[in-house]
């Protein structure tokens, strides 16, 4: 995963925001996505413009007891994202 | 849709249909028609034939389907779910899943809880609303074994007569399974997710209402119908109401923590 890429949103998902998660859904690949709080927060950050590497600052200057993990738990999460076709890399 | 039968079929369809809360119609959109053929017994859904055979129970089996069927195809009113349905004081419990997942043995179970039961495969939720409307269909049920739901509290026997019974399976009216009678349209105040797992422990576990809205979603059979496929009303109902993942081994391990959640 090049780390300078930017995840672009698939913008035909419909989002719904329930407490601290969310669910993402796409009429017609009829995909629900779950999300929970730490990849809604990654979600939110993907706007099209951001990169990988500055999403990542973000969280680590937001969170930072979030730790040595979040390059991986980013990357893992833009993944799970991709594999739902719900961002294009 | 309205079915029409030959008099000969006057008892089966007041065992299938009498439960149901059915409001009349001017204009059904389709017609089912059972009659017997040849000394054959028929189903068909205006010229398509759905059914023939010899078995009263495989009969009665294609008929409630397809009633289902004929109630979802162009439901646009509302989500329409498989799920399970009962109710206690006007307050409800929704149980969706899958086939298999243990529906009908779950649901069969909590009437010796006390609950009513509303209906083992269909409920409809109609648009910004959280009451349930439950097609009562007779659920079939084993008649003998470890999982027979009914075993240890209802007499089979007794009621054979009020049954459809084959092949150690029964058809059972759900005015016997309903201890008040009612078909009552109640509120969802609680949705369960079963799923039953020979000899495994009982997990009862809350779901956020995010994954309450994704498993609800999977048990959505109109979505085509619906605006956005059904999904804002499922996180709706999700967001409104508690949910439950259950998954279990038998009944003796549904007491004390299982009863903590029922309404």
């Amino acid at each position: 995963m090049d780390a300078n890429s930017v995840p672009l949103p698939d913008k035909e998902f419909t989002l719904e925001e329930l407490d601290n998660e969310l669910l993402l859904y796409h009429p017609t690949k009829t995909t629900t996505v779950y999300m929970n709080e730490t990849a809604s927060i990654i979600w939110r950050l993907c706007d099209g413009e951001r990169t990988i590497n500055e999403i990542i600052s973000l969280i680590k200057d937001s969170y930072p007891e979030a730790g040595s993990g979040v390059e991986q738990d980013v990357e893992a999460t833009l993944k799970m994202f991709s594999d739902h076709g719900a961002i294009s890399l | 849709m309205s079915v029409e039968y030959s008099p000969d079929f006057s008892e089966l369809i007041e065992f299938l249909y009498s439960d149901t809360n059915a409001d009349p119609v001017d204009s059904p959109d389709a017609t089912l028609n059972v009659h017997e053929e040849d000394g054959e017994l028929t189903l068909h859904c205006g010229e398509e034939q759905l059914y023939r055979g010899g078995e009263i129970s495989v009969l009665a089996t294609a008929l409630i389907r397809e009633t289902i069927r004929q109630l979802i195809d162009n439901n646009a009113d509302g989500m329409a779910l498989h799920a399970a349905a009962l109710s206690r004081n006007g307050r409800g419990i929704l149980i969706p899943g899958q086939s298999g997942s243990g529906k009908t043995s779950l649901s069969t179970w909590l009437t010796s809880r006390g609950f009513n039961y509303l209906t083992d495969e269909y409920v409809f939720i109609r648009h910004n609303t959280n009451t349930m409307q439950a097609f009562a269909r007779p659920p079939n049920v084993k008649v003998r074994g470890m999982e027979a739901a009914l075993e240890h509290f209802f007499d089979m026997d007794k009621h054979e007569d009020q049954t459809i019974q084959s092949n150690h399976v029964a058809m059972i009216p759900p005015r016997l399974l309903n201890p008040d009678n009612k078909q009552e349209n109640p509120t969802v105040d609680l949705i369960l997710f079963p799923r039953f797992r020979k000899n495994s422990d009982l997990k009862l576990e809350k779901l956020t209402k995010a994954k309450s809205g994704l498993a609800l979603m999977e048990s959505l059979v109109n979505a085509r119908n619906l605006n956005g496929h059904g999904f804002n009303e499922a996180a709706r109902l999700a967001r409104d109401t508690p949910g439950y993942r259950l998954e279990y081994g038998g009944f003796d391990q549904l007491h004390e923590e299982f009863d903590n959640i029922l309404p």
